[in-house]
């Protein structure tokens, strides 16, 4: 059994052992759920470790136009349509693997007082996981939906079950819109396999196949419509702002923080496998994804209750990374994926975070809040670091993020692009606005409510999650090499893809 | 002349067996409990079943090829036989509160469930337009009978009221379709008719006809108006069987006259095929929306599955055939998942309505992680079996390049998953504010534990193991 199926399948093991453990062994059950998830961060640590030794060697950027998977595994798998179960990974894959191992991780620690239906929730949570470990490592498109479908569905319990506020209606919503992209999605892989007729799944064979430019122009919007509902694109993105307020609190941080990257990772894919799709289309995207940036940030502003301004700026900050998907430009696209790395630390900082203070106050709104330095310190120095991290101060890992995807988007070639880029570079304003107002009035000034003076600060059980992901953030920011190399490294087949298609639509 | 029946011994075996368990109550001497009878059924259709592993089924035909014995027809013949046997399971007179299924008459209730199986597998071999038809009656006939056996409801009686009088007008359009057809072709075998026919307006109306007539027994829109009745007032093992073994006989009987005699009108039958399954798709999915009588709601969703499975009829060749052979199965048990708990709830506590199954998670914990699993089969949701089922269903569609139905189909996938979803929201979500006297945990008798376990097994495992579709698909290359 390979390493990538390892991963996939411990989690999937802890749901057997969970849903076998009586349902009062609630100890044990979150033992088993930490040790799964600590044994695939383990075990992705290592992946990412010995991926970045294999193509040290390497030279940057190859001209083939086939994803350079390792750690293959391809075995046949059902029927005559060629379905296959087919792992494989490239650097892309091996960092979104990283970042769920760690989200996870951080999650199950950040739930660790969780008591309703214990059995049952952390089940579900892991499941949830199996899937998304699925998706980065599938490179069969059957497999990769299938795993992308048993991802987004277990959400429907978690936020319903265990969610807080109009949950029932939040996690309907939030259920049928991505259901509804993955709709889009099934359509769209169909017929990628049709019009190949290459027999196979396989992402690199049907990139490789080329489909027909009037089969891409169509079709390229739809798929990336798809994927683009998981990735919070305007105006598809409203799921996310109440599936992330309702949800408890391990969920968001999942959610916001891995899921929405499927979508980005999604419509990567959909780059790659529809270069000529994506030049027609890439500037549409550009112009969605700006409303996106701004919306998302201007009704942050707008917003008192933690949760939703969270989720406004996950919906301005995942704008970002289809933003630079969108361009085209290999230095933004490096940006897009930085960012899509740096925003699931971020915000599942924010979401862990905003269940612990919540869990102390038993308010989310900012109104009733202020001054809680004196009394957490701790949590507010975490808060501060994300808060940072998602204004883009250098240091952190969002800065890497934003500079390349505005670099990369203003040295396109045309007036319009760099209007665009500069409105988009313009956003960093308000979303500073709407960061530094709620970390002022939260943690500044004096005590607004005599009561919080009683509270405590962070237990050691909740340290640990707020370290690692602190600590991954600035280690990011501060030596971002290794994950450009990995990005870059990556990249490469599918800036060449588009290289291919660009010449072949040149009159 | 013994050749001739060693070729259709599954048929006269399952009628032995029918005269044997109408038999059991009569000579017995004290009054039977049905327990008897319920275990002679489901043990001689085991028996069948397994039977029809250790043959090798070769292609073989009896009676001047009127009667064939494909590789497709022995897959259909086994989920008959699977069916039967959960249904009669389904029917083990238990501690019950509430009539299911008639106890003082469990005999002639299972014997005429055998006849209606005999009917089915007739239906599927049969090659000949009489012999065809005679099956087709074989099946309607005990099934009236068994919607209304319980005489004394009047739930019941009307059902069985509706089934008659729309199985009869049905029945009459396809009788004139086919002599239609027959007026045309001069011959009854279905390979020599579809030789002949010709594109003529009169062709075309014949295929209409036999396109409603067929219609009624796939409850297709809209051809669908006694589904919701019929399905309500039966006992509910009926209902089960009304919904999964009958509906895959009707496909078999849509596939044989429609794909089979009408290949010469092409295009026409695509059309009408696509238009047929739209309509079905989307009317079943908005009305199930807003039903809360489980049983409504399981008619309605399986007349928009049933549009589900004409996307797949519109691919004539083998991959349609897959795609509508291997969703069968996958429907076939994840109903009768969905029926087993319904009947299992019913029969304990005489409710029938989904608002009742609030916290069923809390109270039944295993019953209702069944009837979740069934649901997300259902829906289409992995890594159940409907998953594949359905992206079969839509690569048969795409393959002929009718994209736009597979849009269609995968939209309604999308629209079903909302009413699924609410029955898993009163079993999981809600809690027990709204005043509702909530389910006690309710003791499960063996029986239906086998029929609850078989299907989640068979759910689970269909859509991961690559032998399943490997068989529906070696089958349709061969045609049946």
């Amino acid at each position: 059994m390979g390493l990538l199926t390892t991963i996939i399948l411990i989690p999937l093991l802890a749901v057997f052992v969970i849903v076998l453990l009586p349902d009062r062994q609630k100890q044990a059950i979150k033992w088993v759920a930490l040790a799964a998830t600590g044994i695939d961060l383990g075990l992705s640590i290592y992946l990412l470790v010995d991926y970045l030794h294999l193509i040290s060697g390497l030279p940057g950027s190859g001209t083939s136009t086939a994803l350079s998977l390792q750690y293959v595994e391809r075995h046949v798998w059902l029927g005559r349509l060629g379905i296959e179960y087919f792992l494989g990974v490239d650097g892309i894959s091996v960092l979104m693997i990283f970042l769920t191992a760690v989200v996870i991780f951080c999650g199950v620690c950040a739930s660790w007082k969780h008591e309703y239906r214990t059995k049952e929730f952390f089940a579900f949570l892991l499941l949830l996981v199996t899937g998304v470990f699925g998706v980065f490592a599938a490179h069969d498109l059957f497999l990769f939906f299938l795993f992308y479908e048993v991802a987004v569905l277990p959400m429907y319990v978690l936020i319903g079950l265990w969610g807080t506020g109009p949950k029932e209606y939040s996690a309907m919503k939030l259920t049928l819109m991505l259901m509804g992209g993955s709709a889009l999605i099934v359509v769209g892989i169909l017929v990628l396999y049709f019009q190949a007729g290459v027999g196979s799944f396989s992402m690199s064979a049907i990139a490789q196949a080329k489909i027909p430019a009037s089969t891409q122009a169509w079709l390229f919007p739809i798929m990336f419509f798809g994927f683009g509902t998981l990735g919070g694109l305007w105006p598809f993105h409203t799921w996310s702002p109440d599936g992330h307020a309702s949800a408890p609190t391990a969920v968001s941080m999942l959610h916001a923080g891995v899921l929405m990257k499927l979508g980005g990772y999604g419509c990567l894919k959909t780059i790659y496998l529809m270069p000529e799709g994506a030049l027609m289309w890439g500037t549409f995207f550009m112009v969605l994804t700006t409303v996106n940036i701004f919306y998302g940030a201007l009704v942050a502003i707008q917003k008192t209750d933690l949760k939703y301004i969270t989720a406004y700026s996950s919906v301005s900050h995942c704008g970002l990374v289809l933003f630079g998907l969108g361009t085209l430009n290999a230095t933004a696209m490096q940006g897009a994926v930085v960012q899509m790395f740096a925003h699931g630390l971020m915000t599942a900082l924010f979401f862990a975070l905003i269940g612990m203070i919540y869990g102390r106050t038993h308010t989310r709104y900012i109104t009733e809040m202020g001054g809680l330095f004196k009394v957490m310190p701790f949590l507010g120095v975490a808060y501060m670091v994300g808060g940072f991290a998602g204004l883009g101060l250098p240091g952190l890992a969002g800065f890497i993020a934003e500079v390349q995807v505005f670099i990369g988007a203003f040295a396109l070639n045309s007036i319009g692009h760099r209007l665009l880029t500069i409105l988009v570079a313009a956003s960093v304003v308000t979303t500073a606005v709407y960061i530094l107002r709620f970390l002022t009035r939260m943690f500044y000034g004096p005590l607004q409510n005599p009561e919080h003076a009683k509270l405590t600060d962070a237990t050691f059980v909740e340290r640990v999650p707020l370290t690692i992901l602190v600590f991954l953030l600035a280690f990011a920011g501060m030596f971002p090499g290794w994950m450009i190399r990995l990005i870059e490294y990556s990249l490469a087949p599918v800036m060449a893809n588009l290289e291919q298609a660009r010449r072949a639509m040149l009159p | 002349m013994l050749e001739q029946l060693a070729t259709i011994s599954n048929e006269l075996l399952l009628t032995l067996l029918a005269f044997t368990v109408f038999s059991i109550s009569l000579v017995s001497l004290k009054k039977t409990d049905g327990k008897a009878e319920v275990l002679v059924t489901a043990g001689g259709l085991l028996a069948l079943l397994v039977l029809s592993f250790a043959g090798t089924m070769p292609h073989r035909a009896a009676f001047g090829d009127a009667y064939v014995t494909g590789p497709v027809a022995a897959i259909f013949k086994r989920l008959f036989l699977a069916a039967g046997i959960l249904m009669a399971l389904l029917s083990w007179p238990g501690k019950r509160k509430t009539d299911v299924a008639p106890f003082h008459h469990l005999g002639e209730y299972l014997g005429l469930l055998l006849l209606s199986i005999i009917g089915m597998c007739f239906l599927v071999s049969a090659m000949e337009l009489a012999l065809l038809y005679v099956g087709l009656e074989l099946v309607t006939i005990p099934l009236i009978l068994l919607v209304a056996i319980n005489r004394h409801e009047l739930r019941s009686a009307e059902a069985g009221m509706k089934y008659v009088l729309f199985s009869a007008m049905s029945s009459g359009l396809l009788l004139y379709g086919l002599s239609l057809v027959y007026g045309m072709a001069g011959t009854l075998s279905l390979a020599g008719i579809a030789a002949k026919l010709t594109w003529t307006p009169l062709t075309v109306m014949a295929l209409a006809l036999v396109m409603g007539g067929v219609g009624f027994k796939i409850s297709a829109v809209p051809f669908h108006l006694w589904t919701p009745d019929t399905y309500e007032g039966a006992p509910v093992p009926v209902t089960a069987f009304l919904s999964v073994a009958s509906k895959a006989a009707g496909f078999a009987l849509f596939y044989k006259v429609v794909a089979g005699l009408f290949a010469v009108l092409g295009p026409s039958v695509v059309v009408m095929v696509s238009i047929l399954a739209t309509l079905t798709m989307t009317f079943g999915n908005l009305v199930a929306l807003q039903q809360t009588n489980l049983k409504r709601f399981l008619a309605f969703s399986s007349i928009a599955q049933a549009g589900f499975l004409m996307i797949g009829l519109v691919h004539g060749g083998p991959l349609g055939l897959t795609s509508v052979v291997f969703y069968l199965a996958v429907y076939l048990f994840s109903n009768l998942a969905a029926f087993g708990v319904v009947t299992v709830v019913s029969a304990a506590t005489g409710k029938e309505d989904m608002r009742d199954y609030l916290g069923l998670s809390e109270s039944n914990p295993k019953l209702a992680l069944v009837m979740m699993l069934a649901m997300f089969s259902l829906a289409g949701i992995p890594p159940l079996a409907g998953f594949l089922g359905k992206f079969y269903l839509f690569a048969a569609a795409a393959e002929k390049g009718m994209y736009w139905l597979v849009f269609v189909g995968a939209v309604n996938a999308t629209i079903s998953l909302y009413y699924y979803l609410i029955v898993i929201k009163w079993m999981y979500l809600l809690k027990a504010a709204e005043g509702r006297q909530r389910i006690e945990p309710i003791e499960v008798s063996w029986a239906s534990w086998v029929v609850l376990g078989v299907s989640t097994v068979a759910m689970i495992v269909i859509g991961i193991l690559p032998q399943f579709i490997h068989w529906a698909e070696v089958a349709a290359s061969s045609g049946f």
